[in-house]
């Protein structure tokens, strides 16, 4: 057995299925793109056949965001966090009393694939009325049943924005 | 040359190697991103498969049986091998007759009952629901009003065969069940061979108790080894990473899966509690439901041999019913509620 000939006509299919699995997984990266611009434009659509306008920028992308944990503390804010930002995301946290604060902000090395925007779109149709002022992808933290001093997971959240109104959207999940 | 042709040999071993796992990995990503569940542990084979198996029967045994053998003298076995499917014979058998009675009785009348010579007591550890009880050996109910009727102890009279009579100690309640379909307590004693038994005396039911409870042989305490993570990866499953992280100021921290209808809080004091929210419409099964409670627990906390007694049965809610069932090894305590065939709280206290 030639095992130099083998090896090399065997380098050469695998160069071939190579190219052709890195244009398949090309073509997929660009249809699933397509896909979400092509849905993000029909959720508009329909919203806007609702008597719903939307007046704000809509994501056409997708993006993962890592998770964060937020430290709480209570009593007054000394030196306490007071920034809200994680990279380029706004934190909001529901139901936080006043007396307590973020003291400190931890990355894990968990990494959530966020839901498109469409999909916040269309859930808001339920509360929504009027026009859509804002859509933006932030990061939430409900208190609501866990105030006071501790440690919280903050998860992506789609906000949507309304007459002054504000609506809550996971950004996971299924 | 020659060196030179190794050489060459050599790298193209290397490229043909880089390409191949190249072409693993390129497979794995257009796999994963049309939707298809596809690890590398599918062709790299390996990782758990171990299936939990579990047999109720062996956790709705009786605890023990009692023949009397007159004037307040017993003799008392924990061995009660083959005892179930005896018991179940006989009050299969009476049960199956075509006009069935089911009266309230007295303790006096069942501790008379009792001391006669020649009766049979079967106890369980835990309250047996009668109505399950009946469907498992006649394939029907006796009566719509039976939901309620638990008991947790049967005695068989050798001098009156036509009737079984229930006890239930938690709600010192009585029961006699009549029929025409005589039973014999010989299929009983068919299974009494080469048991151990113990003498014992007593004058009524509440004495019988207090000597069951002396001889008791209960199961020997096991500790396990439970680690939080291990838990709330069994009882989540392989996204145990997608969930919400709660630590509150005392130390305890609560697990939730996806959007919060999932949720395992590790308390400081080492308790561990699973909540998870099921629609209530559905038929609760004792049988059924005690398998799903015992496959969820057994999957979450790895028994690793450690012995779990059944110790109490409850049916709970109004228009629809669900179990919560309760176990014990000596070490710890395990609640589970059942509802819809899914597990909807799940308590481990350590005592």
């Amino acid at each position: 057995m030639d095992w130099s000939r083998a090896k090399s006509i065997l380098i050469a299919a695998l160069i071939v299925v190579n190219l052709i699995l890195t244009g398949v997984y090309f073509n997929q990266q660009r249809d699933k793109v397509q896909e979400i611009k092509a849905k993000t434009e029909s959720a508009i659509e329909y919203i806007e056949s609702k008597g719903i306008d939307v007046v704000c920028a809509v994501p056409k992308k997708t993006e993962s965001v890592r998770v964060v944990t937020l430290r709480f503390k209570e009593g007054a804010i000394p030196g306490g966090l007071a920034r809200t930002v994680y990279e380029d995301l706004p934190i909001e946290v529901l139901g936080i009393r006043s007396s307590d604060y973020i003291e400190a902000i931890q990355e894990t090395d968990i990494d959530i694939e966020v839901l498109p925007a469409y999909t916040a779109l269309l859930k808001s149709l339920e509360s929504v009325s009027g026009e859509i002022d804002d859509l933006e992808l932030i990061y939430l933290v409900d208190r609501t049943a866990y105030s006071g001093a501790g440690q919280d997971t903050a998860l992506p959240y789609w906000k949507v924005s309304s007459a002054g109104n504000s609506y809550y959207y996971a950004a996971f999940g299924e | 040359m020659n060196k030179k042709l190794q050489l060459f040999e050599h790298i193209k071993t290397a490229i043909l190697v880089v390409l191949f796992f190249t072409t693993i990995l390129l497979l794995y990503l257009c796999l994963n991103q049309s939707g298809n569940d596809f690890t590398i542990s599918d062709i790299i084979p390996g990782g758990r498969t171990n299936e939990i198996i579990i047999n109720v029967g062996d956790y709705i045994k009786p605890n023990c049986f009692i023949q009397s053998k007159g004037q307040g003298k017993y003799n008392l076995s924990f061995d009660t091998t083959g005892i179930d499917r005896a018991v179940d014979e006989c009050a299969g058998h009476l049960l199956s007759s075509s006009t069935i009675s089911i009266e309230k009785s007295t303790k006096e009348e069942v501790d008379k009952v009792a001391l006669e010579e020649d009766s049979i007591i079967i106890t369980y550890s835990f309250s047996y629901p009668f109505d399950d009880y009946c469907k498992k050996l006649i394939e029907k109910t006796v009566e719509s009003e039976n939901k309620n009727i638990f008991f947790n102890a049967i005695v068989f009279s050798d001098k009156s065969k036509e009737c079984i009579y229930l006890i239930d100690s938690a709600d010192n309640c009585y029961k006699v069940i009549s029929g025409e379909n005589y039973y014999s307590t010989d299929r009983i004693e068919k299974e009494f061979a080469g048991k151990v038994f113990h003498d014992i005396n007593a004058e009524n039911l509440d004495s019988l108790t207090l000597e069951i409870q002396e001889n008791n042989l209960d199961v020997e305490p096991i500790e396990i080894e439970i680690a939080s993570e291990d838990l709330a990866e069994n009882i989540f499953g392989e996204t145990f990473d997608f969930i919400r992280k709660i630590t509150d100021n005392i130390g305890n921290e609560t697990y939730m899966y996806g959007y919060g209808e999932k949720r395992l809080t590790v308390y400081v004091n080492g308790d561990f509690e699973f909540k998870e929210d099921v629609a209530s419409a559905g038929e609760s099964n004792f049988y059924k439901d005690l398998e799903t409670a015992l496959l969820f627990d057994a999957k979450a906390i790895d028994f690793d041999g450690a012995e779990f007694k059944l110790t109490n049965v409850k049916l709970m809610g109004s228009d629809n019913y669900y179990y919560q069932f309760q176990l014990e090894n000596g070490c710890y305590r395990i609640t589970n509620e059942v509802m819809n065939s899914k597990v909807s709280y799940f308590r481990l206290q350590e005592y």
